[in-house]
């Protein structure tokens, strides 16, 4: 069968620059029009004189631009003009064409001996291109080739590098250039490999005696070493799996032609249930649970079956508090796994529970240590005694807060003290009141039945502050009459 | 302390014997190769110190080191390593690399006092050591790079903060559409129709969009106004549209997700016309620099900073060592202790110059004069409207075209440079510059060849008349007739980029990255800076590694710089220090120009110019308070024709008008401000303006905000009106002060929101009011409430407080008009009639 492998070949390789002159006539622009017309006018005026009809020519171009940046320019495109001939001139003013002579020398083409194969632009070419005819028309020259030229710019003979290799049904090699395969002899393939082969005497996976098909490379010490480099497992076929955090990387090592290869895929999480158990089994053995990126786990306990899940977060949970670790045991709880859960890691769950998950995790256990604002977010119907009477004391207190606050805003707002304070030379009492005025009464983004019960306290204090400004601006009021 | 005594063999190189181009020097350095002894100096700042390899305690050479001689008419510097021979004859050699002469005058120079003699016999090894040692002690020596260790601390602390704030970010394009044709609304003689307009997001027409079949039947001039601009739909959320317009200057297409800076040159800019959201994702249109460019990602890039302070960091890097030529000198004289020296005297013999100052007015040629006197500083003061641009063209020519020097000309903006390349390139003998640019510009070698034909090229026959010859003049001129080649040069072909003799680029450009970048400037010797007094030290140093004379034009009177890095934006940086961040904003804000001023004038530095050419005489009258009354209005004489109304308007009768808005109340968004009221009477003074001047086609109009709410505010509003006015006059545009500086308008309507004098605001600093007022030629509108105005004390240049506008309002009220705007109600009142309540 068919097997396709990158192999790392010092294939001996030139890379050739063509240089390519060719005439093109090309609109004229306007100055080297101009230089055409002066060279012939000048010409015609001065008979004979070339040396007259330069001199004349300069003249005209020193009064037409004095000495700014055209003068230097022109005469040079004048001189360039005195070179051809008149008929050639007239040419150019008849046609305002000019016949400009360029050169590409931009193309570039890799030449492999061994294969008598051309590299170019992506394509592959039998023999030497550069020798071909149809090369200015492939490098999409227009015009009248006048030379060509090679120049071999690196010679790249011995360089190893990647090609893909196909070995065949009909034993024949044939290496991949460009996307086209090209036969070589046994004899030169093996002169050109370049192997840097593993002792894989200690692998404990299977080296598969068959193998067909492509994706495969040459296993090399460092990509064999590489295999240890994580926690992994092997497969019911004797694939290593590499464990990675969203996905296993899955080796396939066999041995064929006399050669270690190796194919990898990348087997995600996603939707593997089996897989996904598997890696949570192997990781818990090899106590490498808390290596792994914690929100990447989380999404891996998504994948897993309930009861596996649970052991990992027990798991991690009690070497490790995390938040993901955390919300994937409340969504385990939600989905009525109530049952099998460590005191430590549910204390750990409490931490980062968020309110609406507190019923459920207070129904698997309410000695986890709720604090009064976990409790009062908590349905009262299922709440214990001693915890039910907590909540109702603690609101009873807030309430009493609230209603001192009430009176004392109440009281101010009914004497119009702010507005009166206005009256007040300002100073720093004055300042206060009016921003604590603000702040209470006025222009409040909510109002006192909307705020938390940790924010009451504030309010109280900034309330009862409020109360003593209040009496000492009342006080200096009384005093201005 | 005693002058160094040092005999020494002088090694002359035998390229000064061969090179017929050094035959020059040559000649120099014989004429001090005579067996005498000279008083000399000696000086460095490029000292590279070479020690003896086997007791480094000891000095055996000094690379670098410059001798100077006194001459008749300067100086004779030779330039090459003082130090150690080891062969016969041993003892001490100066192997001279290069000589010259300079017109600075001897004694000014800075160095160490040597008296030298070149001979065959020199002084031993050991007697050459201590003598370096001694010179290398000599505080004269060397460039003290300490004065600046303030100064480098800070720009530190810049560049640490930058790098903070600095958010680079990038969105996949989906699609680009085909190229199509762009006019913006100001230009004019196309017949437009609703259903092309480009509108922006508030729905103001910002253009039209041209068929290629309508392209092609418009003539040339209209042509050239007219540009490709393509739509890119882009992955990015409706949020994104805030910080994409923030970073419009630094927008770049590429087909790389991470953006290649290293050759800066050849990124491909982006410039934003507009953004809308379409199905869902953003569509921005704008002009691309290339247009055959793979395009798969839109950057938003702070190049311009990144490159900026890479390129600031390389030249202090080259000032610390003392490496930078006369760098060193003009940073000593700009911002060190030394005082500029001034050649005032100095004239080059046989030097044209007085064909150069020719057209120049009195004041203009002084500073002309002055600029050109090979001094290494000039500062040219240049109130609005005073012909800087003149000057600055006449610097060029001179420079360029008497002493084969190069120049380059830089500006904060732009406009500030493309307006004086436009002047360089107006004449028949015009001087081809190279404008370095990421953006589009008609300068820029890719667009150079087109532009000289549209400049000289299109003006040929009149070139063609200057010919003495008339035969072939008239020969050339049939042919030309017939020519239907490329309307292109092929100039840029054939000149190499170190070959253009003049190059603009702004102080902040990011065309000139990496040490490529750089070299393009060795061999510039001028540096001509543009309204230099927006620019903080930072960007001036920049280009100071590789010029010899600085010449600044600005106005202190006028906008100053601004730090870019807001507070609230680096605040919250862990680097942040309070003290470190408000002595940066000191030194960064004050600009070169005011801090260099008082220098220059005592120095002699300094010439200002005095004629205003922009505004009528009672306008000028108006901001001319701002500069003592000195500025001398010569509009008149040079264009009396004003814009004409129709007969019976009040804005016919005088020049300069200040509304007085009754009811108007200041009212506060944000940081910003706005007066509903002001906004009224601005209103119906430009509908009042449609209907009143006569040739609206010809007339150039704007209106100047002092607050962004303001503007805002105006602009949804009136969506309409503003349309009409883009359409009915030759320009309408609105704006802050900041975007007016260097413009000018034949009508100018300022608001100034403000009436509530205690607390700070924009109309504190005399130069943003004095920036809004100058901007107009014919007309000028002040919007306001007189009791509050009259009340805000306004710093005055060299200290203490005015009260401005109470002289401004009081100007007006006996030579303009002062019109009562009370809800919607204008009353006129004839000149001297309204009185003013000032305290």
């Amino acid at each position: 069968m068919k097997l396709q492998v990158r192999l790392k070949l010092s294939l001996n390789k030139e890379v050739k620059r063509i240089k390519i002159s060719y005439n093109t006539f090309e609109k004229a622009p306007f100055d080297k029009y101009l230089a055409a017309s002066l060279a012939l006018r000048t010409r015609q005026l001065a008979g004979r004189s070339r040396q007259a009809a330069t001199t004349e020519a300069f003249a005209y171009i020193d009064e037409i631009t004095g000495s700014g940046s055209l003068n230097p320019h022109l005469k040079e495109l004048l001189n360039e003009a005195a070179k051809l001939s008149n008929e050639e001139l007239q040419k150019v003013l008849d046609d305002s064409l000019v016949s400009v002579l360029r050169m590409n020398n931009k193309n570039r083409y890799t030449y492999y001996p061994q294969l008598g194969v051309s590299e170019f632009r992506g394509k592959a070419y039998d023999g030497d291109m550069g020798a071909s005819a149809d090369f200015a028309y492939l490098c999409g020259i227009e015009g009248k080739v006048v030379s060509t030229e090679f120049e071999i710019v690196s010679d790249q003979s011995g360089k190893a590098e990647q090609y893909p290799v196909s070995f065949e049904e009909n034993g024949k090699i044939r290496v991949g250039i460009a996307s086209e395969f090209f036969d070589i002899s046994d004899e030169d393939f093996r002169e050109v490999l370049e192997t840097d082969m593993p002792d894989i005497k200690g692998y404990r996976g299977k080296v598969h005696k068959t193998a067909d098909g492509d994706g495969w490379r040459m296993l090399t010490k460092s990509a064999y070493n590489n295999l240890a480099d994580g926690d992994y497992f092997f497969d019911e076929k004797g694939d290593h799996c590499l464990i990675r955090n969203d996905s296993v990387r899955k080796t396939e090592i066999a041995e064929a032609h006399g050669l270690y290869i190796y194919r990898e895929r990348i087997l995600p999480y996603v939707g593997n249930r089996e897989l996904s158990n598997t890696v949570l089994t192997v990781m818990i053995e090899k106590n490498a649970l808390t290596r792994y990126n914690a929100a990447s786990l989380a999404n891996l306990l998504k994948e897993a079956e309930d009861k596996v899940a649970q052991s990992v977060v027990n798991a991690y949970l009690m070497k490790k508090a995390d938040r993901d670790i955390a919300f994937a045991a409340v969504g385990l709880l939600r989905k009525g796994i109530v049952t099998g859960w460590s005191m430590q890691s549910l204390s750990v769950v409490l931490r980062y529970a968020p309110g609406d998950s507190l019923n459920v995790l207070y129904k698997v256990s309410p000695r986890l240590g709720f604090s009064i604002e976990q409790l009062l977010k908590i349905d009262r119907d299922i709440l214990v005694p001693t915890d039910r009477s907590k909540v109702e004391e603690y609101i009873n207190d807030i309430n009493k807060k609230k209603s001192v606050i009430l009176s004392i805003t109440g009281e101010i707002t009914a004497k119009g003290l702010r507005e009166k304070a206005k009256q007040l030379t300002s100073n720093d009492e004055t300042k206060r009141f009016s921003r604590l005025c603000n702040e209470l009464i006025g222009h409040v983004d909510k109002g006192i039945d909307e705020v938390s019960p940790s924010e009451v306290d504030e309010w109280l204090k900034k309330a009862m502050q409020l109360k003593e400004l209040a009496e000492k601006i009342e006080a200096r009021l009384a005093a201005n009459g | 302390m005693n002058p160094i005594f040092l005999s020494l063999k002088l090694t002359i190189p035998d390229y000064f014997m061969t090179d017929a181009k050094r035959e020059k020097e040559y000649r120099l350095i014989q004429a001090v190769d005579n067996g005498k002894v000279h008083s000399v100096k000696l000086t460095s700042n490029g000292l590279n110190v070479e020690h003896d390899k086997r007791d480094d305690r000891y000095i055996v050479k000094l690379h670098n080191v410059k001798i100077v001689y006194k001459t008749k008419d300067g100086c004779l510097i030779l330039k090459g390593k003082l130090g150690c021979r080891f062969c016969h004859p041993f003892g001490g050699e100066f192997y001279v690399q290069y000589a010259s002469v300079d017109q600075t005058d001897f004694d000014k120079v800075v160095g160490a006092n040597a008296d030298i003699v070149f001979c065959s016999t020199p002084m031993s090894v050991d007697e050459t050591k201590s003598a370096l040692e001694r010179i290398c002690e000599n505080e004269n020596f060397v460039f003290n790079v300490s004065q600046f260790d303030e100064f480098m601390d800070i720009f530190s602390y810049y560049k640490t903060l930058s790098a903070g704030v600095n958010n680079n970010k990038h969105f996949r394009i989906r699609t680009i559409s085909k190229p199509y044709k762009f006019a913006p609304a100001d230009v004019k003689g196309i017949e437009t129709d609703d259903e092309n307009a480009v509108r922006n997001a508030d729905g103001i027409v910002i253009g039209y969009r041209i068929e290629q079949y309508r392209f092609l039947e418009l003539r040339d001039e209209i042509k050239d106004q007219v540009y490709d601009i393509v739509d890119l739909d882009i992955d990015a959320a409706k949020d994104d549209i805030k910080q994409i317009r923030r970073f419009s200057d630094n927008l770049y297409l590429d087909e790389n997700e991470e953006l290649n800076d290293r050759f800066t040159k050849n990124l491909n800019s982006f410039r934003l016309i507009k953004t809308e959201e379409v199905d869902g994702r953003l569509r921005l249109s704008g002009e691309m620099r290339y247009s055959d460019k793979t395009c798969r990602y839109l950057h938003l890039y702070d190049m311009g900073q990144k490159v900026k302070l890479e390129s600031i960091d390389n030249s202090l890097r080259l000032i610390k060592q003392g490496a930078s030529g006369a760098a060193a000198e003009l940073l000593e004289y700009i911002i060190g202790d030394k005082p500029m020296p001034s050649n005032r005297a100095a004239r080059r013999a046989g030097d044209n110059k007085d064909e150069y100052a020719k057209g120049l007015d009195e004041t203009q040629k002084r500073a002309f004069m002055m600029a050109t006197d090979g001094s290494p500083v000039s500062l040219i003061k240049g109130p609005p409207g005073t012909g800087k641009t003149h000057v600055i063209n006449a610097i060029v020519q001179y420079v360029t075209k008497e002493l084969g020097q190069k120049v380059i000309i830089s500006s904060q903006t732009h406009v500030a440079i493309d307006n004086v390349l436009d002047k360089i390139m107006e004449n028949y003998d015009l001087i081809i510059p190279n404008r370095i640019t990421n953006r589009r510009n008609k300068y820029s070698v890719e667009e150079i060849d087109s532009t000289i034909y549209k400049t000289w090229g299109k003006k040929f026959s009149s070139h063609n008349a200057r010919a003495t010859d008339t035969r072939l003049s008239a020969l050339i001129a049939e042919d030309m007739k017939r020519f239907r080649g490329e309307k292109s040069f092929c100039f840029s072909e054939k000149v190499d980029e170190s070959e253009y003799s003049v190059i603009g680029a702004t102080t902040t450009t990011s065309a000139i990255g990496g040490k490529k970048g750089l070299e393009l400037f060795d061999g510039y010797d001028w540096l001509i800076i543009d309204e230099v007094s927006k620019c903080p030290i930072t960007e001036v140093l920049r280009y100071l590694p590789y010029v010899s004379y600085i010449i600044m034009v600005g106005d202190d009177f006028q906008l100053a710089p601004l730090l870019e890095l807001q507070k609230d934006d680096v605040e919250k940086l862990p680097e942040y220090d309070e003290d470190k961040y408000e002595k940066l904003r000191k030194i960064y804000e004050e600009s070169v120009f005011a801090k260099t001023l008082k220098k220059a004038e005592s120095a002699g530095r300094l010439e200002v110019l005095k004629v205003n050419y922009r505004s009528v005489k009672d306008v000028l009258n108006a901001y001319n308070i701002f500069y003592s009354n000195q500025l001398q209005g010569r509009r008149e004489l040079v264009n009396p024709d004003k814009v004409r109304f129709v007969q019976g308007s009040p804005f016919g009768q005088k020049d300069v008008f200040f509304v007085d808005v009754k009811a108007g109340k200041e009212a506060k968004y944000g940081t910003s401000r706005f007066n509903v009221e002001e906004l009224c009477a601005t209103t119906d003074v430009l509908k009042k303006l449609i209907k009143d001047v006569e040739n609206p086609q010809s007339v150039s109009l704007s209106a100047i905000f002092p607050y962004a709410a303001q503007i805002e505010k105006f602009q949804k509003e009136n969506r309409d009106l503003i349309n009409l006015l883009k359409k009915t006059f030759k320009s309408f545009e609105y704006d802050t002060v900041d975007a007016f500086q260097g413009r000018e308008t034949d009508i100018v309507l300022v608001n100034t929101v403000v009436t509530d004098s205690s607390q700070h605001n924009f109309l504190s600093d005399f130069r943003r009011i004095n920036v809004s007022m100058s901007r107009a030629k014919d007309k000028l509108f002040v919007f306001g409430n007189p009791y509050t105005l009259s009340r805000i004390n306004m710093s005055v240049s060299g200290g203490g407080k005015r009260r401005y506008f109470a002289d401004i309002i009081e100007d007006i009220r006996r030579f303009g008009m002062i019109i009562k705007y009370d809800g919607g109600n204008m009353d006129y009142e004839a000149a001297g009639k309204a009185e003013i309540i000032v305290e």
